[in-house]
């Protein structure tokens, strides 16, 4: 497991960006699995996940890196980029986990990094789905902003290569943000 | 004075983000109370009515929960099962229910409830997976620090109930016997091994019951249900605490 580390650190790029797949009709969810390179080298499992709703337009966008099938496991996140999350905020468990992170509620847009979430004397993650998220400072007025930010943090060097969703504005209703 | 007024105002601050409701692109997002295992709020959304009948639906944020650990399969059975105890509908992504608008308020807590329950459920079973894998471990462990031949082949003791109790080893000691139980920081997890515990307690010869866990600090206040009735490791410590346990 100690190879999560050093996937999560090192410099990744994008294989190949699939394109956001068609939203599943029960809950307008599109998404996209882009497989990554690290030192040119394709993987295995390795991917780049990003998801939204077809129907809500610039906002509750992810990026996350995980791992599919590695070790046994089906699915292992290893660092989350949230984005105005429809959700609303995050809240922080309190009784485990880095103290200064313990019990905190942030915003819509937060990050689940690697290191909150990693237990490194175990070299485990710590808990299921990242349950530790800090909040972003940076401030974020376009997909493409929060991509851009995705990329550095995952440090995916090229995520200009994925593209804005196809999202369906409703100029009757607008939008709320 | 002021000390009070800034915890007042905290509380207020805290109490009016436990729900908050937002409109975004022609439905209503509501925030709840209750928290996925990611930390994030279970949320409603709800449509306008067509003909005086509002849909509430989990818009699929338990289905993407689940979806994040690969267990998605488990989604459909599990998600009838609930919708069906809860009074609501589920199809391959969502739980909803469809209900006049003077019957909103009970809708949206069903819904809520149900999305929270069925990632729940899911959750826990992947849980009681993880248990078996670590058992496998901690069973190899236990026949590093203790010696094969104690280790005995039965993981199966009755308590004072007469009540069966599947356990992860038993290792033989001078004369007696010690039971090691993984557990996990599910709630079902801590509350079957500590009722088995007591239950072996009652024993007139009663076996050393210690609790194998990950990570104490994750059990919060529910350490002490396990404390009562046994003693408690965690899996990471070194051969020393596993001996001085049967001790």
């Amino acid at each position: 497991m100690g190879a999560l580390k050093a996937l999560t650190e090192r410099n990744k790029s994008i294989s190949y960006f699939p394109g956001w797949s068609e939203p599943e009709p029960e809950s307008s969810y599109t998404w996209f699995n882009a497989p990554l390179d690290v030192a040119g080298v394709t993987e295995a499992g390795l991917v780049l996940h990003g998801g939204c709703l077809a129907n809500a337009p610039d906002c509750n966008v992810s990026f996350e890196i995980a791992v599919i099938g590695m070790g046994g496991h089906r699915r292992i996140s290893l660092a989350r980029l949230c984005w105005r999350s429809l959700r609303g905020g995050h809240t922080n468990p309190r009784t485990h986990g880095p103290e200064v992170l313990r019990g905190l509620r942030v915003g819509p847009t937060h990050y689940h990094s690697f290191t909150a979430n990693w237990i490194a004397a175990e070299r485990r993650m710590r808990g299921r789905n990242l349950p530790f998220a800090e909040d972003v400072n940076e401030v974020l007025e376009t997909f493409e902003a929060a991509r851009d930010l995705a990329g550095a943090l995952l440090r995916i060097s090229n995520i200009g290569v994925v593209m804005r969703p196809e999202w369906e504005y409703d100029l009757f209703h607008g939008s709320a943000r | 004075m002021a000390v009070l007024a800034d915890f007042d105002s905290a509380v207020e601050s805290v109490a009016k983000e436990l729900v908050k409701a937002h409109w975004h692109a022609g439905a209503h997002y509501i925030n709840l109370p209750m928290l996925y295992p990611d930390g994030s709020s279970v949320t409603v959304r709800v449509d306008q009515p067509q003909n005086g009948i509002a849909r509430v639906s989990d818009n699929g944020f338990a289905y993407r929960e689940v979806e994040a650990v690969g267990a998605e399969a488990s989604f459909p059975g599990t998600a009838a099962h609930v919708a069906e105890k809860r009074n609501v509908e589920s199809n391959r992504r969502a739980v909803f229910a469809e209900a006049p608008v003077s019957q909103l308020h009970r809708a949206i807590c069903d819904v809520a409830v149900a999305s929270w329950e069925i990632v729940d459920r899911i959750y826990s079973r992947i849980s009681e997976r993880d248990e078996t894998e670590v058992e496998q471990k901690l069973r190899d462990r236990l026949a590093s620090v203790f010696g094969p031949n104690r280790l005995q082949q039965i993981r199966k003791l009755q308590g004072a109930s007469s009540s069966d109790w599947d356990v992860s080893a038993i290792v033989k000691t001078n004369g007696s016997s010690a039971v090691f139980q993984v557990v996990s920081d599910h709630p079902n997890s801590i509350f079957r091994t500590a009722t088995a515990f007591h239950d072996l307690a009652a024993l007139e010869h009663a076996p050393r019951l210690i609790a194998v866990v990950e990570d104490k600090g994750r059990l919060g206040a529910k350490l002490g249900l396990l404390s009562q009735a046994g003693r408690v490791i965690e899996e990471g410590q070194r051969d020393e605490v596993f001996r001085r346990a049967v001790v």
